[in-house]
């Protein structure tokens, strides 16, 4: 006797016609999207090319099938994310600022992530106080250059270079820690 | 008008908080800069997709007919065999026999060079191909001395009683320490290598006019290099380094004559006339005890072997037992281990032991051995050193044992033995990383969950280690060194207790 399937069907009216998506197909999609675009926002930190890559790995992923109709596993979304990111920098002619810098281009775990994050945040740590508060108050928390004078109590000028030394010493402290291993 | 690099870093900060594509400046340093605050930048919570996004783009992926991804099966019964067979064939064929012959003998002849004379070239070459002459160097070799002339006349010789460098081009003489001096391509440290790791001959080249068979070796957990050895003579004459980072380095002897007439004058130290001396080594050669004590202020440990030569400078005395050197300072701050170090006992104290070194504080004093014979003349200076042994320590079964892909794990040690993610070879940033990931499952949304400091190394024994963990859900991490165990060895979570 044929088993019933577990599977339901949903029908979704499209521009061009209708197609059958199943709810796993919806479940798939719901548990990696997400988690793929948090991992492609933390390195390219804007939603337009987030976006972008996001949209490239799934048509990617899904066209380079063939004839097979399995749904491709999140650790290939997310390699084929990292390759494309990757690719994305090159154009940009990105310039590293260490062979850490490089290895963030190149993570491919969330490992890496993590220990990279507590490099950074270790270094921001070493900054004098008042370099470690602007780029706190300018990139991490995302204030404009006034929202962020304000708050320091001082000129937007001074906030321009303020962050501008900060920025500067904080890449000769990773160029030190490089050197030194 | 052009704008000034402030400009440019204020701008491109204000595109990332606008989450505007931003633009890079075309001055390479400002665009460093701009690097430098992207990274900075990457410490805000990862936002995720807003939800129109999110639903326009489920309408558009071509989802129709596909299924769930299932779980790949790994073992192919058949393809497991097959391999079996092919290790069991080369394990007793004769081919692996005889081309281990080729480095033994090139191990014998190496030992019993007298001395050399040859020049070597040293290039780099990349993936894509391109290559770049480095560097010609001449070399004399004469037991524990040796002397390199560089092609703009720089001459370094270290002749074992004093090592300097004469550079014409400065007309300067800079003095350095004599010990423990390491060169490329020391003929004698790879033919050792060879013989110790796995190998295997895979043809034969002509190397600078001489036929050579090239040698595979295979370090255990990392990427395969080779070495050419000349057949008449079964000595190395060509080292190949794996491609790491992009870069792949060729030395290569490009004339050698072994066992030569060697002038003297090489090795003998005379200062050009009129060159400036300028002394880079601290430390001063002593005729004994007495006299390193008055002039360090130190009264140091001996060891029960007499020294080849007594080096002293303030608050610092040098036994240089030739292989292995022991240096005693005046210990004026509490003792800080390497991270990739094992831990061992010393009286009072902790034991740094590295591949080539042991360091423990005594008696006032920081006390390093380094060399071939670290650890027995470590033992000479203090008897009670306890080295550290697998499985000392350990709790066998952690509460929590954690499943390990080999595979991952070898890929893994590549790619750290290429120069990425280096933390792998420090055991507290390995348990740090896995409790973090623990704690947050899906990666790390702004700073990590716990600090670093909450992590404490217990026991390190080179094989296994333990970390005790006070925040968080886990008390206690184990890891081992599943691929390579030593220093170079990436450490891998095994399991874990939980709070």
């Amino acid at each position: 006797m044929r088993k019933e399937g577990k599977q339901t069907t949903i029908r979704r009216k499209e521009e061009d016609g209708e197609c059958l998506r199943s709810s796993a197909q919806e479940e798939w999609y719901r548990q990696t999207m997400p988690r793929l675009y948090r991992f492609i926002y933390s390195r390219l930190q804007n939603h337009p090319d987030s976006e972008d890559i996001v949209q490239e790995t799934y048509v990617r992923c899904l066209k380079s099938r063939g004839a097979e109709t399995t749904l491709p596993s999140y650790p290939y979304l997310r390699e084929t994310a990292q390759n494309l990111i990757y690719d994305r920098f090159r154009q940009l002619k990105t310039h590293l600022v260490s062979p850490l810098d490089q290895e963030s281009t190149d993570l491919k775990t969330t490992e890496d992530n993590v220990m990279a994050k507590t490099f950074v945040q270790d270094l921001l740590h070493s900054l004098p106080p008042d370099q470690r508060q602007v780029l706190q108050l300018r990139l991490v928390e995302g204030y404009s250059r006034k929202e962020t004078a304000m708050r320091l109590g001082c000129s937007e000028d001074s906030v321009r270079g303020l962050q501008y030394r900060a920025i500067q010493k904080l890449r000769s402290l990773m160029r030190k820690e490089e050197k030194e291993g | 008008m052009k704008k000034s690099p402030e400009l440019e870093l204020d701008n491109f900060i204000d595109s990332l908080n606008l989450e505007q594509r931003p633009d890079y400046s075309e001055d390479k340093d400002t665009a460093e800069l701009q690097e430098t605050a992207r990274l900075v930048r990457g410490l805000r919570p990862a936002e995720g997709p807003s939800p129109m996004f999110t639903e326009s783009l489920y309408h558009k992926l071509p989802l129709e007919g596909a299924q769930l991804p299932k779980t790949r099966r790994r073992f192919l019964p058949w393809a497991a065999l097959v391999a079996c067979f092919l290790a069991i064939a080369l394990i007793v064929s004769p081919w692996p026999l005889r081309k281990q012959d080729i480095v033994l003998a090139m191990e014998q002849t190496v030992q019993q060079l007298q001395n050399y004379h040859g020049t070597m070239e040293k290039i780099s070459s990349n993936q894509a191909g391109d290559k770049q002459v480095y560097e010609n160097v001449e070399i004399w070799s004469e037991g524990n001395k040796y002397a390199t002339r560089d092609a703009e006349g720089t001459m370094t010789v270290n002749n074992g009683e004093q090592h300097w460098t004469v550079q014409p081009n400065l007309k300067e003489v800079v003095l350095l320490p004599v010990y423990l001096d390491t060169h490329d391509f020391d003929l004698r440290q790879e033919a050792e290598k060879a013989a110790a790791y796995p190998h295997k001959a895979v043809g034969q080249d002509s190397i600078a006019g001489r036929l050579a068979t090239r040698i595979q070796v295979t370090p255990p957990g990392g990427a395969s290099y080779f070495l050419w050895v000349d057949v008449e003579t079964k000595l190395p004459i060509q080292l190949q380094t794996a491609m790491q980072k992009a870069v792949q380095t060729t030395f290569t002897f490009v004339s050698f004559e072994p066992n030569t007439q060697i002038p003297t004058a090489i090795f003998s130290y005379n200062p050009p006339q009129g060159y400036k001396i300028i002394d880079k080594n601290q430390d001063k050669q002593v005729k004994d005890i007495a006299e390193a004590s008055q002039i360090s202020g130190l009264t140091p440990i001996v060891p029960k072997e007499i020294p080849q030569k007594i080096m002293a400078n303030k608050n610092r005395i040098v036994f240089d037992c030739g292989d292995t050197v022991v240096t005693e300072t005046l210990a004026s701050s509490p003792l800080v281990l390497a991270p990739t170090a094992s831990l061992g006992q010393a009286p009072g104290g902790q034991l740094e032991v590295l591949t080539d070194s042991l360091r423990w504080q005594q008696d006032g004093l920081e006390i390093k051995v380094q060399g071939k014979r670290a650890e027995d003349l470590a033992k000479q200076l203090n008897d009670k050193l306890v080295l550290p042994q697998a499985g000392q320590g350990i709790s066998p079964t952690p509460a929590q044992e954690v499943t390990v892909d080999m595979e991952v794990e070898k890929r893994n040690q590549q790619q750290v033995d290429a120069g990425s993610s280096p933390w792998q070879l420090d055991p507290t940033q390995v348990a740090f990383t896995f409790v973090a990931l623990k704690m947050s499952p899906g990666g790390i949304n702004g700073n990590p969950p716990l600090a670093y400091t909450s992590l404490k190394l217990t026991t390190n024994t080179g094989k296994e280690a333990i970390v005790q963990v006070q925040e968080g859900p886990i008390k206690t991490v184990y890891l081992k060194r599943l691929v390579r165990q030593d220093d170079t060895g990436i450490w891998t979570v095994v399991g874990y207790d939980p709070k």
